[in-house]
């Protein structure tokens, strides 16, 4: 089990937001997508998942609906808000920056 | 911040702070629903019951401590933590009762003061005066300066005004205004000082001021305040 902070700081959110822009999801299919797509990589308690979805919501970057699953079952589905979307370039682009910087550097070290 | 935003947030903030337990009960639906289908997911992969459940539990982590960390993100748990500020200080303030009379006495004293200057400088400063369109009432006068001698704001005779008076172009009308005290007194009694104001005849009407009362006024009033020549 490992703490979010494991986690580049803020990749969360980000990875948060990437896979709800595709489609809205509950919080238990939103877990089983993020490890299904980083594999074992990123790993992330699956409860922490939790305050991440509530900050987001708080901060209206997503937004929350209590809806029927495909199975019949009651469940919080989240989806992307239009202020969301734009976070996500925002935070895509510093990713971009970011990792484009330190991928820079790291091939210096090695020559 | 954009209104959109607000838009998102007003009704949830809303929410939390008056659906509380609605919230409440919403988030350990949510966290139950996460750990049942997991446990669901992990026996369709065949695990037994029990160690589905621990893996369940053991890959979630502390579900207590996940909802207080998801309750903190809660916007109104900052007014929460205030209202036990509030709460304590008062708990606190009742148990000194003497340092609270001083203290609500010294915040009392302290506003007191505040509004009489506020009404002061309300009355004095920021009103409009009384007088009709006082927008564009201005005051003239002589700035007196002779020889090294300086005395702005210096009285102006009655025959300057009739002069600016007769050449002005800019206003509406001129009225002189000057102050006077006179001896009052009647049979029997001792005299009394009485502050008094003399002004030109138009002056009541150029302030749109109508007088309690008043004798007739004349458009010559004005020229008794010319000086004679010595005979």
């Amino acid at each position: 089990m490992s703490k979010p902070s494991d986690l580049v700081q803020g990749t969360l959110d980000l990875l948060v937001l990437k896979i709800l822009a595709l489609e809205p999801l509950h919080g238990w299919a939103l877990s089983q997508r993020l490890k299904q797509i980083s594999g074992e990589v990123l790993q992330v308690s699956d409860g922490s998942l939790y305050p991440a979805l509530h900050k987001l919501e708080q901060q209206g970057w997503i937004q929350a609906e209590w809806k029927l699953t495909e199975n019949n079952r009651r469940a919080k589905f989240y989806s992307l808000t239009r202020l969301g979307r734009r976070q996500l370039e925002r935070e895509a682009a510093n990713w971009e920056r970011v990792s484009a910087a330190i991928s820079g550097v790291m091939r210096l070290t090695e020559v | 911040m954009r209104i959109d935003h607000w838009i998102y947030t007003i009704p949830l903030r809303l929410s939390s702070l008056f659906h509380r337990s609605r919230l409440d009960a919403e988030l350990d639906e949510e966290l139950r629903d996460h750990i049942d289908a997991q446990i669901a997911d992990n026996i369709a992969r065949g695990m037994g019951a029990d160690e589905a459940r621990l893996a369940t539990l053991r890959a979630f982590g502390n579900p207590v401590v996940l909802r207080e960390q998801t309750r903190d993100t809660w916007s109104w748990s900052g007014m929460e933590l205030l209202l036990n500020d509030v709460r304590l200080s008062a708990r606190t303030l009742l148990r000194t009762p003497d340092f609270a009379w001083i203290a609500i006495l010294v915040i009392a004293l302290g506003v007191g003061a505040n509004v009489a200057l506020f009404a002061i400088v309300r009355s004095v400063l920021l009103n409009p005066l009384p007088y009709a369109d006082s927008g564009h009432l201005v005051r003239l006068y002589e700035n007196i300066s002779v020889g090294g001698l300086n005395a702005p704001y210096g009285a102006s005779a009655g025959g300057m005004y009739t002069e600016w008076k007769e050449h002005n172009r800019t206003l509406a009308d001129m009225a002189i205004v000057g102050s006077t005290d006179y001896n009052l007194s009647s049979a029997g009694e001792l005299p009394e000082v009485v502050h008094a104001g003399n002004f030109s005849w138009n002056m009541l009407s150029l302030l749109g001021v109508r007088p309690f009362w008043a004798p007739q006024t004349c458009s010559s009033g004005h020229r008794s305040t010319r000086r004679k020549d010595p005979p």
